[in-house]
């Protein structure tokens, strides 16, 4: 019952939002909507604390793994549907926002929030697709509510190469399906997780092994894993600032979840191939990530080139065989990351530009956001006490124990560059001085918990670890870390 | 000996009379009267009791084209068995003999042409030779799928196998074999879309203005080895696209006969509801027709049939 | 197996051909209809007339069938040829591959796809022999399409294709798939191909894109990499 109020309450408010009088009337939904989102989900994660509970004839589970995921994709989506109302409270002010662009927002918003939830929860790897190629539809048209040509363009530019990666992705659910079929018995479905998990090491490694290169590049564009990211930096800092925050906050998340689903049946199938396939995709992100934000000048795409680095350090972690640390290092980056994407929006927004080599004096104009941007471009580039410095140190411990050294050594350079390509620009836009004349910004009340209440978590994650976060990461890793 | 006979018999009587099938299709499905049917045998039989023009730029090489080209033919239509029947010319791989004759007799109609020193004739004759060249891969592609179920590369081998495995019908492959054989007829034969047998203006034409400067008696072999060309080429067709039944001979006939009717009304049908493609698309038809015996063969191949 | 999914399946094979031979757009949608018209017709033909026998399945394969019919040969074409009236461009113009190359390239694509159909990959039982290879030339040629396409609309029509070999090599390697997975992705392909049609008849230039690899950059002073 849980299970199906996760996705259509969603979709309810989706309609309620596309029937909604006005524009004033959506951005009431919205928040409260977010809000009913995270409750939701808090409880249909206290209901599988226990035991994994599953519906629809075993099509819907949540386990410890998706229970994980649900929980940052609430939290991410409620901070964001606050932080929209305040967004768009102001361009409605200004008349940017009409009736009909309110609606889209509003219903994409929804529809949004429930294809994430139906990626999380799907045990059906065939639904899972389906689920995952909504995400990138809904998430297009929140791409390009601003009709204009960069943002219509970063939209074609995602819709495209995600859809085309993506069709990949459903050849290698066909592929993995179709070698589950010759060896499974009757009364299991070949699309069912929990059933390909059972018969995962009767499968020949040659086919799941082809099965998981097509999943992991279909999955992989999704996710923004080099050298398939072409278009997200693009769609990242295109979208209207709580979309981003969304994007490379909690969507990222759900594709690498996806391939995460099927490492146990790669891993089981083939003895381990499965993280070996991971490395050098993130360590190709980790440097396309490092590269690329020493060259760049626009703020939002800056952060949208760091989340193409940490995505590869999560499936560096995952690889190394950290998946603790990887879903801590994905739990800090989320958090993290929606700070980022709310301060840079806000400050562009009311700056009017996004260029870091002309923006100054942000700390007497913007006091508020700039030090929400500085304080988490710090904690994403590892910055004690930053809990992204504790996942990483993690990760990297657990990397050379299992005796990665080069790996790991790569890393660490990509995370040094990253260091100070990011930290650059950034600083810079805090002690140039300010413009002639400029004045000082209203910032909305609502901002001050939605930027410093992460911020607070992360630095005491980064100090110290509660017993109870510790087992939730290890129960959730067990189901992704299954050894052969 | 009655079957050499009768293979004789149709390749004398066949040619021009399907020729004049052609014109009847175009001329019903345009609702014109038209010409009669038997209006290429009247034209041909106009043409020999005339005397030929020859002009003073000319060599002995414009006369010979005309004849070794209907010699060619002839010779090469000897070894097509037609309705079952043993062909009066057959030995293991008398498929490339076959095919070497027809690009021969091309090859002496473009000397000729070549020789006559005209600017219009070079450019047929540049064209033709350009359209034969692309088009041969899908001729023997075509030949390839008929004789490599059989094993031996000879037409008797091929249209036995082609006859047991009860046609187009039964078998996808020999649909692709005859889309590609069908681009290869119209293209030989210098038909509409690749070429306009009717146009009136020299630019455009390809066989037409080749043999522009021959009269006479000249003019009425071209016209022979031309009908000839299509009554053989079309028996293959015939072969490829239904089984003839091998060991009953009144059927057989009746069916080659049905059948070759059954392509001239092809290439008449398509004369009358379509136009000439650009000349720069033309290359691209005929890539297709290979590309789509190509991918014949392969799928013989999966089979295991070859 | 039966003669009729073989003659279909050429004629997927056939209709990539010539969609990567032509140059008109209102051809290759054309083109693109008739596929998934003979995409709809495979079941019924994988089945022949065993469906009619189990009653279970006559509704799954009725209802698939259906689906696939009114999406991929007509909602999804007509709204391609709705988006390409507003967009104003018709034709292929200066394409990156000359069309006699692309037709080349593409008949070499799918001499790869029999080669890995049948040398590498083990043959399936109870499989038409065709099956694989016609799907991953499909597959192939759609991601040549929209690798090599210069028009926005080429590129719909390859992630068409696409897709359509995707279903080909599902549909002979499964079977079937389950009601909701096979209705699940044509609705979302059909919403996917919708969204791009808006976009490209939304009149913000990338009816054809390429010129600078469709980047949506935010206008800043200097060009980028001079920094």
């Amino acid at each position: 019952m849980m299970l199906w109020l996760l996705l259509a309450v969603p979709l309810l408010l989706a309609a309620a939002c596309a029937l909604a009088p006005g524009p004033r009337a959506v951005l009431a939904i919205t928040p409260w909507g977010g809000l009913a989102g995270a409750a939701l989900a808090a409880v249909a994660i206290a209901d599988a604390s226990g035991q994994p509970i599953s519906a629809w004839s075993g099509n819907l589970r949540i386990d410890a793994l998706s229970s994980f995921h649900l929980a940052l994709v609430a939290v991410v989506f409620a901070f964001a549907s606050l932080y929209a109302r305040a967004h768009f409270l102001g361009e409605v002010a200004l008349g940017r926002f009409g009736r009909a662009k309110a609606r889209r927002f509003g219903a994409a918003w929804f529809a949004f929030l429930a294809s994430m939830n139906l990626v999380l929860v799907a045990n059906n790897i065939g639904l899972l697709w389906v689920a995952m190629e909504t995400t990138t539809l809904a998430s297009a048209l929140l791409v390009c509510l601003e009709p204009d040509a960069p943002s219509v363009r970063a939209a074609w530019t995602y819709l495209m190469i995600c859809s085309v990666g993506i069709a990949l992705a459903l050849l290698g659910t066909f592929l993995l399906a179709g070698e589950a079929r010759t060896v499974m018995g009757a009364g299991t479905s070949p699309f069912l997780w929990t059933d390909l998990l059972d018969a995962a090491p009767r499968m020949r490694p040659g086919a799941v092994r082809l099965a998981f290169v097509f999943l992991l590049v279909g999955y992989g564009t999704k996710a923004g894993l080099a050298p398939m990211h072409s278009w997200l930096p693009d769609a990242h800092s295109q979208a209207p600032a709580p979309v981003s925050a969304v994007l490379s906050g909690v969507l990222l998340n759900c594709a690498l979840y996806a391939i995460s689903r099927f490492l146990p049946i790669v891993n089981l199938a083939t003895d381990g191939d499965g993280w070996s396939l991971l490395v050098p995709f993130g360590l190709l992100s980790v440097a396309v990530g490092a590269v690329f934000v020493v060259r760049e000048r626009d703020m939002k795409r800056l952060l949208a080139y760091c989340s193409v680095e940490h995505v590869g350090i999560i499936a560096l972690a995952i690889g190394l065989g950290a998946p603790a640390a990887a879903l801590f290092h994905t739990m800090n980056h989320s958090l993290a990351k929606m700070v980022a994407f709310f301060s840079a929006g806000t400050l562009a927004h009311d700056l009017g530009d996004r260029d870091t080599d002309r923006i100054g004096g942000i700390f007497r104009t913007l006091p508020l956001p700039a030090f929400g941007l500085l304080a988490s471009v710090f904690a994403l580039v590892a910055m004690p006490p930053s809990a992204v410095f504790q996942s990483e140190l993690w990760m990297a411990r657990t990397g050379i124990a299992n005796g990665h050294v080069a790996a790991v050594a790569a890393f660490l350079l990509g995370v040094a560059i990253l260091f100070v390509g990011l930290v650059r620009p950034f600083l810079g836009m805090a002690w140039r001085p300010a413009p002639q004349g400029a004045a000082r910004f209203e910032t909305a009340r609502i901002h001050w918990p939605l930027t410093l209440l992460p911020l607070a978590v992360l630095a005491i994650l980064g100090l110290w670890m509660p017993e109870s976060l510790g087992s939730v990461l290890n129960q959730a890793a067990a189901i992704i870390g299954v050894r052969p | 000996m009655r079957d050499v006979f009768l293979h004789l018999a149709l390749l004398v009587l066949g040619p021009l009379t399907l020729l004049g099938l052609v014109g009847r299709v175009k001329a019903v499905a345009a609702r014109r009267v038209g010409a009669p049917l038997l209006q290429p045998w009247h034209d041909v039989w106009k043409l020999l009791r005339k005397g030929a023009v020859y002009s003073t730029t000319t060599t002995p090489l414009f006369v010979a084209g005309p004849i070794v080209a209907l010699a060619c033919t002839a010779l090469a239509a000897l070894m097509v068995p037609l309705a079952g029947v043993q062909a009066p010319l057959a030995f293991p791989g008398d498929i490339f003999v076959f095919a070497g004759l027809l690009a021969l007799a091309r090859f002496a109609t473009m000397l000729s042409a070549l020789d006559t020193g005209s600017a219009f004739e070079g450019m047929g004759a540049s064209r033709e030779a350009a359209f034969a060249a692309m088009a041969e891969p899908a001729l023997f592609l075509v030949l390839m799928i008929a004789t490599l179920p059989g094993g031996t590369p000879s037409f008797s081998t091929a249209f036995n196998e082609l006859s047991g495995t009860g046609g187009l019908v039964r078998d996808p492959v020999l649909l692709l074999a005859a889309l590609a054989f069908g681009a290869f007829l119209l293209t030989d034969l210098s038909r509409i879309p690749i070429d306009d047998p009717n146009t009136h203006l020299e630019l455009t034409m390809i066989h037409e203005v080749m043999i522009l400067d021959h009269s006479g008696p000249d003019l009425a072999f071209l016209h022979i080895g031309y009908a000839m060309r299509l009554f053989v080429l079309s028996a293959i067709g015939v072969h490829l696209l239904v089984p003839v039944p091998p060991d009953a001979p009144l059927a057989a006939l009746a069916v080659l006969l049905a059948g070759q009717a059954g392509i001239a009304g092809f290439i008449g049908g398509i004369e009358s509801v379509t136009a000439r493609l650009r000349l720069t698309r033309v290359a691209q038809f005929l890539i297709g027709a290979s590309v789509v015996a190509a991918i014949g063969v392969l799928v013989l191949h999966l089979g295991g049939r070859a | 197996m039966t003669p009729g999914t073989d003659l279909l399946l050429l004629a997927v094979i056939g209709i990539d051909l010539f969609i990567a031979s032509s140059s008109r757009l209102r051809a290759r949608i054309q083109a693109c209809a008739l596929q998934g018209l003979a995409l709809a017709a495979l079941p019924l033909a994988v089945e022949g007339t065993g469906v009619l026998s189990a009653s279970g399945r006559v509704v799954h394969v009725v209802l698939a069938v259906t689906a696939t019919l009114l999406l991929k040969a007509w909602a999804i074409p007509l709204a391609l040829t709705r988006a390409m009236h507003r967009s104003g461009v018709r034709r292929e113009v200066e394409p990156f591959v000359s069309l006699h190359l692309s037709l080349l390239l593409t008949a070499g694509l799918v001499g790869l796809a029999f080669w890995i159909g049948t040398a590498v990959l083990p043959r399936l039982p109870g499989v038409s022999p065709l099956g694989i290879p016609a799907g991953l030339a499909t597959l192939l040629v759609g991601l040549y399409l929209t690798m090599s396409g210069r028009t926005a609309l080429t590129q719909v029509i390859g992630y068409l294709v696409l897709e359509n070999g995707v279903f080909i090599i599902g549909q002979m390697l499964l079977g079937e798939f389950p009601l909701v997975v096979e209705l699940g992705v044509l609705l979302d392909v059909l919403v996917a191909v919708m969204l791009m049609a808006v976009l490209v008849a939304s009149g913000q230039g990338i009816a054809t894109v390429r010129e600078d690899h469709g980047s949506g950059d935010a206008p800043l002073d200097a060009p980028r990499g001079a920094a």
